[in-house]
């Protein structure tokens, strides 16, 4: 028996990696832009044509003008928006010389009642429909239905992803061509099933699903605390060590079977103090995945929150209440399962996985930072712009301030590709 | 007889109609619903192996000499009209359709490709994308007229090396060339990935228009410029009245089109126009120019309080807020403000540098297009 399950595994595992070198779909050769030209003749504006193509867009969050351009889809959500340029004009120069001979610069305007304006703007699934604004002007100049541009396409590549998610009808009913690979997928789930199930059967009778216990390593030197700490930790369910100083924290670290999946770190330590026992373990390769809360009565200063924000997920101050503390190392745990779940999704929607880790990095800052601004708003009073006083501190929180801002803004931007690649294969959108 | 049993005997039932599908597939696979794609390069007739093909929009593999060099059989083809994508690194994209079953057998050939990375690691994703072109026409004003200039369509070296002098002094020490009140993100020059394109048989006309224009086959290759440079070699003489042809000059037609001409021996006008083209600065000199404040982070304002708010804002000077006017060689003054000290390079055009409103305003267009590497 068990030699005609090892024969059929290895059959079905060959010929799906068989099927699989055949199918696989490359990752890249899908990217495609929509390209909308616009005769523009004395302030009127007029379609000349649109139509969808392969190939890579520009960059639309680093474009100027005074016009702004809006793409929604067919329930008038706006996917995408950009800036552009008035048509009809290009700017000059020169440099000229005065009559004493001084070079002076020589402007040159070329204004042209008519023009034409293209705008190569990076395929996004939805679009539907583009318009396009003046700056302050309510009421579009233009409006274009991009339906057109999707037919034209979708006719030349009726097998490209985004015009078989269009058609759901022709994705349900196998054409010809994929019913031998439909059966053969059929077919291959069977005897895998078959293959499987008494091995299933036998672990489903004799081995119940033991949850696997989360660890938390406590670094305090107040054995006091530690003890409630880790008593509080038991309750909930998790698996506790502890060390009573940082380089007590280190020597655990180093053996290799005590690898914790969360720290708590105090900062107050001696000789070692808590930031210096981070900086160990975050230069560390073996340790430097490991999420670090610190748990401290010690107030943030600007200072550290701007040197070691990076380095740490959370930081709760004492006395705390046990269901903080539990939150917080919960929101630790899912945030790293949930990226590492929605990564290997991320991977089969094509979504680059630079991309992708781009987000989970930003999305962890972004989460950290406003924490920390918080925490230091209450040391120092509420940020105001301009506002000086308290060494440069206010600096170091605007700096975060504008620095979250600009992560958020990328945030929105990834965020946008990463959930149109996800729509696109019919995935559900990452949540964090 | 157990439950085990029963499953061993469906398995069996199952390797045999596995067996049995698999020679099916294998059968029609020779059958005649099969076409046979061979690929050459357009130019040698050479058999190009590694070239991704794409039928209808769906990934059907890659060239290989599995079947004869150069070649992918694709099989369980419908009747009817097909359309072939293939795509080689270097190579530019083909596209061919053909009529299945008339059509069993086809020949795609390849060109080719005229763009060329100058990034030794590759492309940044979302870096801004940079391209130079070279004109094969330069101007000469005391003539009054533009002549042919093939010092670059001649020589791809000289090309290369004037563009590779041009990025080094401008793109990658941008630090050096901006106020340095106003920090740049950390590794901007990461930001950048560089291309050059270089079609002899199609160069771009710096002279035609104020910006030039570029052949249409560039467009058609090139669809994700961010900044098309057209680069000629000098300017003869020195611009003395409106029958010359400005020196530099920008034109944005819509995303993926915006066009800048410069020439390379002027490296700062080059940072001016650098200044309109990639960062949206406007002119702060008084002249026949494009005035408009461009917001977020402008260095030209629509009015005196609007460039206060910003100057309190950004914890600067109220008072260097100023008209934009000159008294000499000629009275000129304009409805718009402006904040930048002196000397600054969008004011003087060949001295000076990026002051401190330009500053933040590159500085925001850096970091909004977010790119390098980690």
């Amino acid at each position: 028996m068990s030699v005609k399950i090892l024969v059929c595994i290895i059959t079905c595992l060959a010929i799906l990696s068989c099927g699989a070198l055949v199918h696989a779909q490359p990752l890249t050769g899908y990217e495609k832009i929509l390209v909308i030209r616009l005769g523009y003749d004395n302030g009127v504006y007029q379609e000349n044509a649109q139509y969808i193509r392969y190939g890579q867009g520009p960059n639309l969050n680093i474009l100027s003008g005074n016009k702004k351009a809006i793409i929604s889809d067919s329930e008038g959500k706006t996917i995408t928006s950009f800036v552009v340029m008035e048509p009809g004009i290009a700017t000059g120069d020169s440099i000229g010389t005065t009559g004493e001979g001084s070079p002076y610069p020589e402007a040159y305007l070329e204004q042209s009642r008519t023009d034409e304006m293209v705008m190569t703007i990076p395929y996004l699934p939805n679009m539907q429909v583009f318009r396009l604004y003046d700056a302050q002007g309510s009421a579009p100049l233009i409006s274009l239905d991009l339906t057109p541009s999707h037919t034209v396409f979708c006719a030349d590549f009726p097998n490209d992803p985004d015009c078989t998610q269009l058609n759901v009808q022709a994705r349900s009913s196998p054409t010809v061509t994929n019913i031998p690979t439909f059966y053969l997928s059929i077919i291959m789930v069977l005897v895998l099933i078959a293959a499987l199930s008494p091995i299933i059967l036998r672990r489903m009778k004799t081995a119940p699903d033991i949850p696997v216990k989360k660890s938390v390593l406590i670094v305090d030197d107040e054995p006091d605390l530690v003890e409630l700490v880790r008593l509080l930790l038991d309750k909930q369910g998790y698996t506790s060590m502890s060390a009573l100083g940082g380089k007590e924290c280190l020597a655990l670290l180093s053996q290799k079977k005590n690898v914790p999946d969360v720290i708590l770190l105090d900062i107050m330590m001696q000789p070692m103090d808590g930031w210096e026992t981070l900086e160990k373990i975050k230069t560390n390769p073996e340790t430097k995945d490991i999420p670090v809360l610190m748990l401290t009565g010690k107030l943030l200063t600007a200072a550290e929150a701007k040197q070691y924000h990076i380095c740490i997920e959370d930081y709760i101050m004492k006395p705390f209440e046990k269901v903080q503390l539990y939150a917080a190392i919960e929101h630790v745990l899912t945030r790293k399962k949930i990226i590492h779940e929605n990564i290997v999704l991320a991977k089969k929607a094509g979504v680059a996985q630079e991309t992708f880790c781009e987000y989970a990095k930003l999305s962890r800052h972004v989460d950290i930072n406003k924490k920390l601004i918080g925490l230091l708003e209450k040391s120092y009073g509420t940020h105001e712009p301009g506002k000086h006083g308290v060494g440069d501190a206010f600096d170091i929180i605007e700096q975060m301030i504008m620095n979250t801002r600009s992560n958020e803004d990328r945030l929105e931007q990834l965020q946008r590709e990463i959930f149109s690649a996800f729509t696109a294969k019919g995935y559900p959108v990452p949540i964090w | 007889m157990t439950g085990f049993s029963i499953i061993g005997k469906i398995t069996t039932l199952i390797i045999v109609l596995i067996l049995l599908s698999m020679t099916c597939s294998l059968a029609r696979a020779s059958s005649d619903n099969s076409l046979m794609v061979l690929l050459l390069d357009g130019k040698t007739g050479e058999k190009l192996n590694g070239a991704t093909v794409f039928l209808d929009g769906e990934f059907k593999g890659t060239t290989t000499s599995q079947d004869g060099a150069g070649t992918l059989q694709i099989n369980n083809i419908k009747p009817g009209t097909h359309t072939l994508r293939i795509t080689k690194a270097d190579y530019r994209e083909g596209i061919k359709k053909l009529a299945f079953p008339e059509e069993k057998n086809v020949e795609v050939t390849l060109d080719k490709g005229y763009l060329f990375s100058l990034n030794r690691d590759g492309p940044s994703a979302h870096g801004i994308n940079v391209i130079f072109i070279p004109s094969d026409t330069s101007f000469n004003c005391p003539e009054n007229k533009k002549f042919s200039d093939t010092t670059y369509s001649s020589n791809e070296s000289r090309f290369r090396e004037d563009v590779l002098r041009i990025i080094n002094r401008t793109f990658l020490n941008l630090d050096l060339i901006t106020s340095p009140s106003v920090p740049l993100p950390a590794q901007y020059q990461d930001r950048f990935n560089f291309y050059y394109y270089y079609n002899p048989n199609a160069d771009a006309d710096a002279f035609s228009g104020c910006a030039g224009t570029v052949p249409d086959s560039y467009w058609n290759d090139v669809t994700f410029a961010d900044i098309t440079i057209i680069l000629y070699p000098t300017y003869y003489g020195t611009y003395s009245n409106t029958a010359c042809q400005p020196t530099g000059c920008y034109k944005s037609s819509g995303p993926g089109r915006r066009l800048m001409k410069v020439p390379a021996d002027k490296e700062l006008l080059f940072d001016h126009e650098l200044g309109h083209a990639m960062f949206g600065l406007v002119d702060t000199y008084c002249g026949t120019t494009y005035y408009y404040e461009n917001s977020p982070h402008p260095n030209v304002w629509s009015s005196s309080d609007s460039c206060k708010a910003d100057a309190q804002s950004d914890k600067r000077n109220l008072t260097s807020c100023r008209q934009i006017e000159q008294k000499s060689p000629i009275s000129c003054s304009r409805q718009f403000w402006r904040w930048d000290p002196d000397p600054d390079i969008m004011q003087t055009v060949n001295y000076g540098t990026f002051e401190v409103a330009a500053t933040q305003r590159i500085s925001y267009v850096l970091t909004s297009a977010i790119g390098g590497k980690p």
